[in-house]
């Protein structure tokens, strides 16, 4: 598939974790793990005529 | 190409029994007996069928699609049909564009198979539910012994597979709302697990699921609220799909899987002898649920008419709740109303919140909760609730 031009949403800021974010959020100095990713995803579902393709996460389905 | 709903997932039902016996089966212990009809394996014949209509199907549609090995235990076709249903698979499909995997119970896993599904780009799933005591809540073998021995072995086969980044592609859980979650999560990630899911039990408003007191009651969403904190708290996080979909669908994304979102998903399930079914969950609900009215088979049937179908189209609809309440509902965009499954009842069908949205309430308030206090108010879809402290 041709890569769209990115489009990034203005919504969703290039956010570290911050310090203080929560009793169990431990600072990790850097951009978070799960947060970073997941924004990335979000990013990449909002490009233009990108149509984001579900079946790569498809493997952990039923029991 | 076709237009209208396309082809997301296609279960294949290489096996209709399987070696070990859940408690929470939604195919072995719930009220469909469909299966006892089904021959236990896919034969041949059957197989060639359904390579010819993905084949078909995937020249008919701009997106690709996964194919999923599914049971009762896929494993129980054995080596032969499953070489010969994945060589086939393969030589006619790019792993770009239809990944094939496996859900299986790892009891029957072997390293020749294991090359099998390295030659043939397959990955693997297992599922278990936790450590033994925990595992050993529902997940018994037919005798009533433990399963957690063979699955370990067969885990153990994946992990030292000199393809396992490839293989192993994550553990699949159901929710034992007894055990606690820190210690599902720790032994999950020491068994090096590369992505997690956790799932509910099956259960309707006719039938509670097992652990949950009354349909307010949140056990499943305060278990997932705990894994979620595990999961943001951990320095070497690997992917937890329900936790993801609640994540992004909270920060205006997408979901990955059906049961979250409000996105309809193209799923159908090919039973042993090759008919053609819906959504294999939906058999939770009552007897024959998830069968179309036309008997459709591969044998007989195009994918492309059955997802063209009006049948199929309602089908796909039911991801989109009836309820009023659920209607109504600011966190609608989040849960979706959850698996149609759960929101069945003898006296109103599927016109019901789901028997778990007090559990979707508590993990999305949880969750959008703990966003908030890391600094992502003005990207959330759902304003916080003010008193849903993290």
């Amino acid at each position: 598939m041709d890569q769209p031009t990115k489009q990034p949403s203005s919504r969703l800021p290039e956010v570290a974790a911050p310090e203080g974010s929560g009793a169990e959020t431990p600072d990790f100095g850097v951009a978070h793990p799960v947060l970073s990713r997941l924004m990335e995803e979000v990013r990449n579902e909002k490009r233009v005529d990108a149509a984001y393709d579900r079946v790569h996460h498809r493997h952990n389905r039923g029991r | 190409m076709d237009a209208g709903i396309q082809l997301d997932t296609v279960l294949l039902k290489t096996a209709s029994r399987c070696n070990i016996d859940c408690s929470y089966c939604y195919v072995y212990r719930g009220p469909d007996t469909a299966w006892r009809k089904q021959p236990k394996r896919m034969r041949p014949e059957v197989l060639a069928a359904v390579c010819d209509r993905l084949v078909e199907q995937a020249d008919r549609q701009r997106a690709g699609f996964a194919i999923v090995l599914h049971g009762g235990e896929p494993l129980l076709l054995g080596f032969d049909g499953l070489a010969s249903m994945l060589r086939k698979l393969r030589s006619r499909f790019s792993l770009e564009r239809h990944p094939i995997g496996i859900q299986t119970n790892g009891t029957l896993l072997t390293r020749e198979l294991l090359d099998l599904f390295a030659e043939t780009r397959t990955s693997v799933s297992v599922s278990i539910d936790g450590p033994r005591e925990v595992n050993d809540i529902g997940r018994l073998d037919h005798r009533g012994a433990s399963t957690h021995a063979a699955t370990m072995r067969g885990i153990d086969l994946l992990d030292s597979h000199d393809e396992r980044e490839f293989l192993f592609a994550g553990t699949l859980s159901v929710i034992q709302p007894a055990a606690d979650p820190a210690i599902v999560y720790r032994f999950l990630k020491d068994l090096g697990s590369p992505s997690m899911d956790f799932l509910f039990q099956d259960g309707n408003h006719d039938r509670l699921p097992p652990g949950k007191a009354r349909f307010e009651s949140t056990e499943y969403g305060q278990w997932l609220s705990r894994v979620l904190d595990l999961y943001l708290a951990d320095p070497s996080p690997v992917p937890i799909r329900v936790c993801d979909d609640t994540i992004k669908l909270c920060l205006g994304g997408e979901s990955q899987k059906e049961g979250r979102g409000n996105k309809p998903y193209g799923i159908l399930v090919i039973e042993t002898d090759g008919e053609i079914r819906k959504n294999d969950t939906l058999r939770a609900s009552f007897d024959g649920a998830d069968r179309f009215g036309n008997p459709w088979n591969v044998t007989t049937t195009s994918l492309s008419t059955v997802l063209a179908s009006p049948e199929f189209i309602a089908y796909a609809g039911m991801h989109s709740p009836e309820s009023q309440v659920c209607r109504a509902c600011e966190l609608l965009a989040i849960c979706g109303g959850g698996m149609p499954l759960y929101r069945w009842s003898t006296e109103r069908g599927y016109d019901n919140p789901s028997v778990y949205c007090h559990d979707h309430k508590a993990m999305i308030r949880h969750a959008v909760s703990r966003l908030d206090a890391m600094g992502l108010r003005d990207a959330l879809v759902v304003r916080p609730s003010p008193d849903h402290a993290p």
